[in-house]
């Protein structure tokens, strides 16, 4: 089953790698985008994607942190399928950009290059909150899995959920951001970052539905939870209609509509009705993506859904199916046989698992009761990574506010408030904690014992960002320094003005023929023979051509100037003469 | 010399001049910046700010050694910023991108 | 490594070259060169095209002279804007044909065009030329992540064409949209010709609009300054190409803090509008009409 699940991805990946690679090199010309806002089908997707890649991290670790139980399995699931969104989540705003090459720049990485990335835009606490989240997510799942092998790491998982609850909202509030801070009459409003996290978390759940229905059984909680929180989102539409008289109707009917229809129990019942519920929402929720990135879509004489645009969202989906079922495959034994709490894949062994769950939480000393912040095991294991993290951040922030307005910086005129470096400072809290926390995991309670590939693997990992950051921090030439050598202006420019024929004639012809086109006869008469006077009949017997090749290839005694004068130059000296000639 | 056919004087070696002279393209000298179009550098302004042009050409033009020199934002930036020459009491100059990027 | 690993590995060397050496493959570049540059015929066709499909309404409201900016390092005594006087303007188009020359801005492939697709910095709305407002308060830059949109200190809302990434989130909160992509490498396929060397031909992937023509700002900041060092540079007599064009002076060029500016005077004795949405930024160009 999950090969052949692989398999159709392959199938509809490799098309779709064409289709990326073609629009990676033809640039945003490629695909759709709207006229008003430049945006289009990868921003779409990127939006699609990284409200996918929430729901695992929203999912495992917001119910890990709550104390709602839920069986590894599931959890596993969920943060697999967070992970594979947020590669392609990442690839989409780097291929979405016009000049690929300069990702880097977005990167507010400290005043590299002379320069500072302008920390009042979106998309700079978007590049960073993304960045962490995944590394977040990566460590959580890495701690999730070995948890299974080495107990002691289960009472880290807590901790890290705790960190990555605030940090799911964050980057979903962010990218919301991108949004709401714009002048686009589509995308304002303050409830925006609510409606992107209802959106994420309904289109995760639908996700995380889908991929446990292929797995062959069914979690009640999180089906109903998908019905509650379609309600919300619809509730949330409304109000957008009734503020801005903006809806869009395919997107109700797939996402809003079907999905009502779990309450008929025959279609719950059915894996194929639960299939269809899941499929219909994550279809919809795209489509309200698409119409919300590009307002005029679908407006006559806008462009419309191309092959290109098919061939991305064919290479997200089949690169998804392809990377999660690979991995899927790898983790075959990390996932199989753990207890199934909702799980009904039989249903029997509910009150089995629970017991012996209870039986282990005993001995590792874990309790189940509400949660008390302070005395709480997760606050003292964070107590410390915290207060790094705060300290960092503070530190960060205050060190941007001294700098900019960077005083004689190119941003010397940039206004930055408190308010433009906030959004950044979370993810540097959770960061830094998350690292604090992972060292003192492996080096201080020795909770985990690193081999000797682990250390290499850390050290070539240490020195790729060495190398990365260096990179960032020199920048990259601004072009191929053969093609910005600018030669200084030659003679022979194709466009011949008149101040220029003037200047060429004063001062090559007037020796002789003299400023004003009548002879220098006092000079003249003294070295030549006097040459014929050119009055305007003469000049035009002899004709342009063949005065142009008098004046290149010379006559009697005037010299040949090819060489020193461009035929075009040449021309022009003789239309010059001519209406020297003319002038009374 | 463009115009004269006939030798201005009798001297011998007006000849081998006449000769060199016909041949000669327009601008013997071949002047290349390296400068990207996008950068705009004056060098009036800085000579009539005071900068010598040894700050920044060093003193390899005196021995009749041209070119060669590398300079990147940061080197102008750190000047503009007051920062060398501290010694001279350069004044700080304009750092907006668009006094020297178009 | 056995030959299938070898295989593999080759073909996915191959499919990152494909994905991202071919941008500036230097073969690219060599055959771009050869290729001939349009003729200026072409240039004058389309901006008369671009007439023919203008938008219609242009939505006044009425504002106040600008002061000086608002943003820290300003400059106190330049800023620099134009006004349009919508009483002799007769949308002629003069000024769009000049900007394109002066600015070297390319021309656009034929799909473009039937789309409005066009790379024009000046357009006409209602039959009065619209550019950039060179907004005091540009939500342009706000939102720019790598701050290739900034400010001058004296008003210009100015872009750095090499430091742009494309991300066209500028594009999306411009008010007016007088912000134009280069969606097309117009050098290689022919379409830009470069007939002012003070301009840069830009790049494919970058954003670019109406800078009031910087290039000849600057020219005469450095020629001023090297003249007179020690005195205060306004600006004065520059021009901007549109303004130079216009056949019945309708685009007037100057500095709204120099009393002497030709600009300032008009702006005593006419009534200020400006489109209604770019009203509340504090633009730099405005329009004229009728006298208070």
């Amino acid at each position: 089953m999950f090969r052949y699940l692989m398999l159709a991805g392959l199938a509809l990946f490799l098309p779709g790698l064409f289709a990326l690679g073609y629009a990676v090199l033809e640039g945003p010309s490629a695909w759709m985008t709207d006229s008003r806002t430049f945006w289009g089908t990868p921003i779409a997707l990127f939006v699609f994607w990284i409200g996918l890649a929430h729901a695992g991290t929203l999912l495992s670790a917001i119910f890990l942190a709550l104390g709602i139980k839920l069986d590894r399995r599931t959890a596993l699931i969920a943060e697999l399928s967070t992970l594979v969104s947020l590669v392609f989540a990442g690839i989409f705003p780097l291929m979405h950009l016009g000049v690929v090459e300069n990702f880097y720049m977005v990167a507010p990485f400290l005043d590299a290059r002379g320069n500072f990335a302008n920390v009042r835009s979106p998309l700079v606490w978007d590049f960073c909150c993304i960045v962490v989240y995944a590394l977040l997510s990566l460590l959580f799942f890495t701690t999730h899995l070995k948890a299974r092998v080495v107990p002691a790491l289960d009472r880290y998982c807590k901790p890290m959920a705790w960190l990555l609850f605030p940090l799911v909202l964050w980057v979903h509030t962010v990218v919301s951001l991108d949004f709401a801070t714009t002048f686009v009459p589509e995308w304002r409003g303050a409830f925006f970052p609510v409606y992107f996290i209802v959106g994420a978390i309904l289109s995760g759940l639908a996700l995380v539905n889908l991929l446990i229905c292929a797995e062959g059984y069914r979690v009640r909680l999180m089906e109903r939870l998908q019905l509650i929180t379609s309600w919300i989102l619809c509730a949330i539409w409304i109000w957008d209609l009734l503020f801005k008289g903006y809806f869009c109707t395919s997107a109700f009917i797939f996402a809003v509509l079907l999905p009502q229809f779990r309450m008929v129990a025959v279609i719950r019942e059915s894996r194929a009705g639960r299939i269809f519920f899941s499929l219909s929402i994550l279809l919809g929720l795209f489509l309200e993506r698409f119409y919300l990135v590009s307002p005029l879509a679908g407006v006559p004489g806008e462009p419309g859904f191309g092959l290109v645009d098919l061939g991305l969202l064919a290479f997200s989906l089949g690169g998804f199916m392809m990377l999660f079922y690979a991995a899927r495959s790898l983790l075959n034994e990390s996932m199989e046989g753990a207890g199934t709490y909702f799980g009904e894949v039989d249903g029997s062994d509910m009150a089995n698992v629970e017991e012996s769950e209870r039986s282990r939480e005993k001995t590792h000393g874990l309790t189940l009761s509400y949660i008390q912040p302070w005395s709480s095991e997760e606050y003292k294991t964070l107590r410390l990574p915290l207060a790094c993290g705060f300290s960092v951040a503070l530190l960060f922030v205050l060190w941007v506010c001294a700098q900019l307005p960077f005083v004689g910086s190119p941003y010397e005129n940039v206004e930055v408030i408190l308010v433009n470096v906030l959004p950044l400072s979370y993810p540097v809290i959770a960061f830094v904690a998350a690292l604090v926390l992972a060292c003192k995991a492996v080096w201080v309670d020795k909770a985990v014992e690193l081999g000797r590939n682990s250390y290499v693997a850390l050290a070539v990992a240490l020195v790729a960002l060495a190398v990365l950051a260096g990179m960032f921090y020199a920048g990259g030439a601004a072009s191929r320094p053969d093609a910005v050598i600018a030669e200084a202006p030659q003679y022979g420019s194709e466009i011949v003005d008149s101040a220029h024929v003037q200047f060429v004639w004063n001062a090559r012809c007037a020796q002789c023929h003299g400023v004003d086109g009548r002879f220098n006869d006092k000079f003249i008469r003294e070295y030549y023979p006097v040459p014929q006077k050119l009055d305007v009949a003469r000049i035009d017997s002899l004709g342009l051509d063949s005065l142009v090749n008098v004046v290149l290839d010379g006559r009697v005694n005037m010299n040949p100037y090819r060489g020193r004068l461009t035929e075009s130059e040449a021309r022009a000296l003789v239309v010059y003469m001519r209406s020297l000639a003319e002038a009374p | 010399m463009d115009c004269h056919r006939l030798p201005l004087t009798e001297k011998p070696g007006i000849e081998t001049l006449d000769s060199v002279l016909t041949s000669a393209p327009d601008h013997p000298w071949s002047h290349k910046r390296f400068l990207p179009e996008h950068v705009v550098f004056h060098h009036g302004v800085h000579a009539s700010a005071g900068v010598a042009c040894s700050d920044c050409h060093g003193e390899g033009y005196m021995k009749n050694h041209y070119g060669g020199e590398k300079f990147d934002m940061q080197t102008c930036l750190k000047c503009h910023r007051g920062e060398t020459f501290k010694e001279k009491g350069y004044k700080p100059a304009a750092t907006y991108c668009a006094a020297c990027h178009r | 490594m056995d030959r299938r690993e070898f295989i593999k590995s080759c073909s996915l060397v191959a499919v990152m070259g494909l994905l991202f050496g071919c941008r500036k493959s230097e073969l690219l570049g060599d055959i771009a060169s050869q290729f001939s540059v349009p003729e200026l015929k072409r240039f004058e066709d389309e901006v008369k095209l671009a007439m023919s499909r203008a938008k219609k309404s242009l939505d006044l409201v009425r504002v106040s002279a600008p002061g000086p900016l608002k943003i820290p390092g300003a400059s106190p005594v330049n800023r620099f804007g134009m006004a349009i006087d919508l009483d002799l303007c007769d949308g002629c188009g003069k000024c769009i044909l000049a900007c394109n020359l002066e600015n070297n801005v390319p021309l656009v492939p034929a799909e473009d065009a039937t789309r409005g697709r066009f790379m024009h910095w000046v357009e006409m709305r209602g039959n009065a030329p619209l550019m950039c407002a060179h907004c005091g308060d540009a939500p342009c830059e706000k939102v720019c992540p790598t701050g290739a949109a900034n400010h001058t200190p004296d008003g210009i809302s100015a872009m750095m064409y090499k430091r742009c990434t494309g991300s066209r989130f500028c594009g999306a909160n411009c008010p007016v949209h007088a912000r134009k992509f280069n969606f097309n490498d117009a050098q290689s396929l022919g379409l830009a010709r470069q007939f002012n060397k003070e301009v840069p031909l830009r790049d494919k992937g970058v954003m670019e609009k109406c800078s009031l023509c910087l290039h000849r700002l600057q020219n005469d900041r450095l020629a001023f300054k090297t003249r007179n060092p020690l005195s205060e540079w306004r600006g004065r007599g520059v021009k901007t190409a549109c303004a130079e064009a216009c056949p019945k002076n309708a685009i007037v060029f100057g500095n709204w803090l120099d009393p002497e500016s030709p600009l300032a005077r008009l702006a005593k004795t006419r009534i200020l509008y400006a489109p209604r949405e770019v009203a509340a930024l504090d633009p730099s160009v405005v329009f004229v009409r009728g006298r208070r």
